[in-house]
């Protein structure tokens, strides 16, 4: 479906005094059928490779393809076959929900009576259906990111393209909006979506972890998680500031990562607990509870990122190797 | 108070900053302006096209003919009149010729010399000549006529004398005894101001009187309708700030801009059009600040009540058609309904117009511009009340 | 290019027209209101320049010449005044903007023989001074000015030659000043298209096309609108051509601009009485050709600028300026250097405002507007294909 090879884009600032590499060196391929997650912080590249496959930006360098279509050179005939719905919200907000939906329906050439059905379908989909003589700008948040997804979907496209489609939207909204995608996956559409949250990363069949402009890892969710090295603890006590100091001078502690009032501790082994339980006593901490714990996508995420800053920017595979 | 006024307005200036080629647009457009249409518009309406029908062929309508060509407004286009030869009615050669020139360059004028012209004239027989005038645009055509009548008359009165002369067995008059008989009922007249009676000198002040008010007015409504547009200007009213520090604070990039043009403005004029200021710079400067203030006020006004530039865009448009035909550029005040005449007391660009036109060409101080500065005074503190409860209105709004 | 896509857009585009109220007042009315206010204001010809009078003669003769110059239309006696200081301080004060100054002996010069030979080595003890500092008016006034005293200098020397012919004197000598006083030539003038040379029968046709520029500056911001909306990249990721999208997005202006040309006509034609004597068919279909040529020119700017605040800038400094003073509404396109008149080629008002002046006043045919057709075509074509060009459907 897409094959990315050696891609870059550098953007360089107006006044071309400095420039910015948003995405370098990047290779990757994604087959039908796949529920493919760009996963990765602000600024980390994906909304760059997005626009670049969606054909409305051009590489500095090298080469992908979409659907067989070159994204340079073929970019009319990629946007045929895609549903591409914008970080920003791209509809019209001082036109109706049924109006911006014809819009696209035009511009889409889906007419006649298909058109009316379609709707209906999306509608039914995305329960819209009460608010289609409502402005755009009157909707919520949530909302609006349904109906940009409606109309991405009017054309029944072959790859979908959502970028960080949940972003500024309500936890249940978000969740509705999953099960959309989820569905939107088993009925076999291509869908690539970014997103900066894990939790919706874990509901890919495959992630991709973007940080600095780089693909740091590209592998299914449970494969990325089983790529930390060692084991997790989970560590509950009462001054997880000092916890923290103390532990990441340990040498069989790969990373300590704060989340509320638990830290995950990576360890090179499960086994290592009860010396990591005296090292904290020692120092005067009151541990409440040290567990193992199941690895998270998060955990494998800020470990790989720190690895690639202490390892020079360098591909995290590259250093394994 | 001060420190957050000059926060906006840095905040402004940084944004002017970071869009270059508005920044070149703003303070260098209105320069570019001025010499595109002083340049234009500077020049003396000459050389127009005279088509020339002499039925009468003489040596006398030939030296007719020569000095009607040789005036600064007449050109005589000899082909002009082939189009007599191609059509059978006279109305079609005439609108064939009047019509269809590139640049509108069609002849303005027909001078028809009768045959016999010659004859009647030595006779003392008061021969008719036919002008006819082509009136699509009424700014040449009038130039073009005055011009005609003028030579013709002239002309006839010299052919009088010298015939007089030849009757009364005197010597041929000389050219200054022929002037003296044609200024015998012509009264003296003196320009006084601008000597030459020179359109440049009328058109670029009146034009840097626009670039003043335009400027001021496009800037201020601009910059506060973006705030709007974008919603940022909701992020300004929650800030700890009183409405009168945001709008001076906004107030200050626009009055550095004006100003910047306005003396940009002062310099060519000095320089490519040789308008020197005769009157007090100081004082010109000074006034030119407070007419500022008044603009900026309705620039504000406008950014008030549009949501978006484009709304602001074309409210500006309007008004300013409006406010040049009330400056008294195209038409004079004094030559307006009566209505039009009271109503153009409300336009403040009507009152800068004559101050910058004393200060500049007349020379005149504050003893003779008091009524104007009243006016502007007047002007100013309406319209900026209006502004400030505009803003208090929408900042109770959005709270 | 596919139809419906030009319709699409055009729809969409003419939604956001008339959702916004002040918007399309603005569009709709701002026009023809502008072509009111503005010919209204102008529609006298220069009238009433205040005049005042420094009589130092006091006579009956005097007091004619000043009723005289009164009594005609673009002259105003507003005051007397009694010193060459006053005559200063108020011309200085535009309180008067010319001053008639009548010396004594004026009315001993108009009545004898004497007194016309005075006038011959002397010239007339009558003289005007005007304020020049508006030079179109300052003309017309020493014009008229001129005019009035001379025709009344004439007449009344006319009656004293009869006066003293009667009484016996040289008749010869009358006979040689009576000469000199007439006009040696005649004239008949005929003013074609516009008989009376009234400045409105040429202003409102040329403020209708000047006027047609507000759709062109309106459109020269809505690409750098969707850009700051957000809603150009998702326009862009969309498989509509560039051509469906700039052409979709002109329809609803030209549409506007037609609606603006019916009523500016009707306006023009019962409020302002001008005369049309051209096809009104044509005249649509040119009018449709000149909006399509300003609208190239504001899809150009709107393409080249991705910032409202810019090409709103640019727009007014292509289009207001240059269309109010280049176009040749006000001054003669004729009487402008080369390098502008070429400047003038690519501003699409100063064809619209010769077809304009042809259309109503020389009711000529499409023949003889050819180069200006031409023009207007190479500026919308080419205008069009330019933005065509530029316009990247991508968004960097």
């Amino acid at each position: 479906m897409i094959h990315i090879n050696q891609l870059e884009r550098i953007f360089r600032s107006r006044l071309r005094r400095r420039s910015v590499t948003a995405v370098q060196d990047l290779t990757l391929s994604i087959e039908p059928g796949e529920l493919f997650g760009l996963v990765g912080p602000d600024g980390a590249g994906k909304t760059t490779t997005l626009r670049m496959l969606a054909g409305i930006l051009k590489p500095t360098s090298g080469e992908a393809t979409v659907n067989g279509h070159d994204i340079v050179k073929e970019a009319e005939a990629i946007k045929q076959e895609l549903g591409y719905m914008a970080q920003q919200f791209g509809l019209y907000p001082d036109l109706t929900v049924d109006e911006n939906l014809n819009f696209i329906c035009d511009v889409f050439d889906v007419v006649g009576d298909a058109r009316e059905q379609r709707i209906q379908e999306l509608l039914d989909f995305t329960n819209l259906h009460d608010f289609r003589q409502r402005r755009a700008r009157q909707l919520s948040g949530g909302m609006q990111k349904k109906l940009a997804l409606t109309a991405a979907l009017v054309h029944r496209p072959k790859l979908l393209l959502l970028d960080e489609p949940t972003t500024g939207v309500d936890p249940v909204a978000r969740r509705e909006f999953w099960d959309i995608l989820t569905e939107l996956h088993a009925s076999g559409s291509t869908v690539i979506v970014s997103t900066p949250y894990m939790d919706e990363a874990e509901r890919c069949n495959r992630v991709g972890l973007m940080y600095n402009g780089r693909l740091m890892v590209c592998d299914t969710p449970g494969a990325v998680k089983r790529m930390l090295p060692g084991a997790v603890l989970a560590l509950r006590a009462d001054n997880l500031a000092a916890a923290e100091r103390v532990l990441k001078d340990m040498q069989q502690v790969i990373d300590v990562q704060p989340y509320g009032d638990v830290l995950s501790v990576i360890v090179t082994d499960h086994g290592d607990s009860a010396a990591i339980e005296a090292r904290l006593s020692e120092a005067g901490v009151q541990v409440e509870s040290l567990r193992p714990a199941p690895p998270r996508l998060e955990e494998a995420f800020i470990y790989f990122v720190r690895q690639y800053a202490a390892n020079n920017h360098r591909p995290i595979e590259e250093v394994r190797a | 108070m001060l420190s957050r006024i000059l926060n906006i307005a840095r905040k402004d200036l940084l944004h002017l900053w970071h869009n270059r080629l508005l920044l070149v647009m703003v303070i260098f457009g209105a320069a570019c302006e001025l010499l595109l249409v002083g340049l234009a518009t500077g020049a003396e309406v000459d050389d127009l096209k005279m088509a020339v029908l002499d039925h009468d062929d003489s040596l006398t309508s030939q030296q007719l003919i020569d000095a009607l060509d040789a005036t600064s407004t007449l050109n005589l286009d000899d082909d002009a009149v082939d189009v007599f030869d191609e059509h059978n009615s006279r109305d079609a050669a005439l609108d064939d010729m009047f019509t269809g020139g590139f640049f509108g360059s069609d002849p303005v004028l027909l001078v028809e010399i009768p045959d016999g012209f010659e004859d009647s004239l030595k006779a003392g027989k008061q021969p008719t000549i036919k002008l006819t005038v082509n009136g699509a645009s009424s700014v040449s055509a009038r130039e073009a006529r005055r011009a005609a009548e003028d030579v013709i008359y002239t002309f006839g009165a010299v052919q009088t004398s010298e015939r007089l002369a030849a009757e009364l067995g005197l010597p041929a008059p000389t050219a200054a005894q022929v002037k003296q008989e044609l200024d015998a009922v012509q009264p003296d007249i003196t320009v006084r101001f601008n000597e030459e009676l020179d359109r440049a000198a009328y058109t670029t002040p009146s034009e840097a009187a626009f670039v003043l008010y335009i400027i001021a007015l496009m800037v201020a409504a601009f910059m506060l309708a973006r705030e709007r547009e974008y919603g940022t200007f909701e992020q300004l009213l929650v800030m700890p700030m009183r409405p009168i520090e945001i709008i001076l604070g906004k107030a200050v990039p626009a009055m550095l801009i004006g100003y910047a043009n306005f003396i940009l403005v002062l310099i060519l004029m000095n320089v490519v059009f040789d308008i020197a200021v005769r009157g007090s710079l100081l004082l010109l400067l000074i006034l030119a600040m407070g007419y500022l203030f008044v603009e900026l006020g309705r620039g504000f006004l406008v950014a008030m009540v549009s949501r978006t530039q484009n709304q602001a865009l074309l409210i500006i448009m309007l008004m300013a058609f409006i406010d040049i035909t009330f400056s008294g550029y195209a038409v004079p005040v004094e030559s307006m309904p009566d209505i039009m005449q009271v109503l153009s007391n409300f336009f403040p660009i009507r009152h800068w117009m004559i101050i910058l036109r004393g200060i500049l060409q007349k020379d005149v101080g504050l003893g003779v511009l008091w009524p104007q500065l009243a006016w502007l005074t007047a002007l100013g503190l309406v319209i900026n009340a209006a502004t400030l409860w505009f803003f208090r209105r929408t900042l109770g709004e959005q709270r | 290019m596919n139809r419906r896509h030009v319709l699409a857009i055009a729809k969409k585009e003419w939604l956001h027209i008339i959702r916004d109220p002040i918007s399309i007042f603005l569009l709709m009315i701002g026009p023809v209101l502008m072509l009111i206010i503005i010919s209204y204001a102008m529609a006298t010809d220069v009238e009433n320049v205040p005049v005042m009078v420094y009589d130092q003669d006091g006579s009956p003769e005097s007091d004619e010449l000043v009723k005289r110059l009164d009594r005609h239309n673009v002259l105003d006696v507003i005051t007397h005044v009694d010193s060459t200081a006053e005559v200063e301080d108020k011309l200085k004060r535009r309180e008067a903007r010319v001053a008639v100054l009548i010396e004594e002996g004026f009315a001993d010069q108009l009545s004898s023989i004497a007194g016309l030979q005075s006038l011959y080595t002397d010239g007339p003890r009558v003289s005007f001074i005007i304020d020049g500092t508006d030079p179109i008016s300052a003309e017309t006034a020493m014009e008229t000015a001129l005019q009035v005293s001379e025709a009344y200098m004439t007449e009344r020397l006319n009656v004293m030659l009869d006066e003293q012919s009667e009484a016996g004197a040289d008749e010869t000598l009358i006979e040689v000043f009576r000469e000199q006083l007439t006009t040696p030539i005649t004239l008949e003038i005929d003013n074609r298209y516009n008989p009376d040379l009234k400045a409105i029968w040429d202003l409102v046709p040329a403020m209708i096309a000047v006027a047609l520029m507000l759709p062109g500056m309106s459109i020269s911001t809505t690409i750098a609108r969707e850009h700051s909306q957000g809603t150009l990249e998702s326009l862009v990721a969309t498989p509509v051509d560039k051509e469906a999208i700039l052409l979709g997005k002109a329809l609803p202006y030209v549409l506007i601009s037609l609606i603006n040309v019916i009523l500016m006509y009707i306006v023009a034609r019962v409020i302002f009485g001008v005369p049309f004597r051209g096809n009104l068919a044509l005249y649509l279909a040119l009018s449709a050709l000149y909006a399509f040529a300003t609208l190239a020119v504001g899809l150009l700017f709107s393409i080249l600028i991705r910032n409202v605040e810019a090409a709103l800038w640019a727009s007014m400094m292509f289009f207001l300026f240059p269309g109010m003073f280049l176009s040749g509404m006000f001054f003669p396109v004729e009487i402008f250097p080369f390098v502008i008149k070429i400047e003038t080629l690519e501003l699409p008002a100063t064809s619209g405002v010769v077809i304009n002046r042809g259309m109503f006043l020389q009711g000529v045919s499409a023949r003889v507007l050819w180069w200006n057709i031409l023009l207007l075509l190479i500026i919308a074509v080419e205008g069009f294909e330019i933005a065509v060009r530029l316009f990247k459907k991508r968004i960097a």
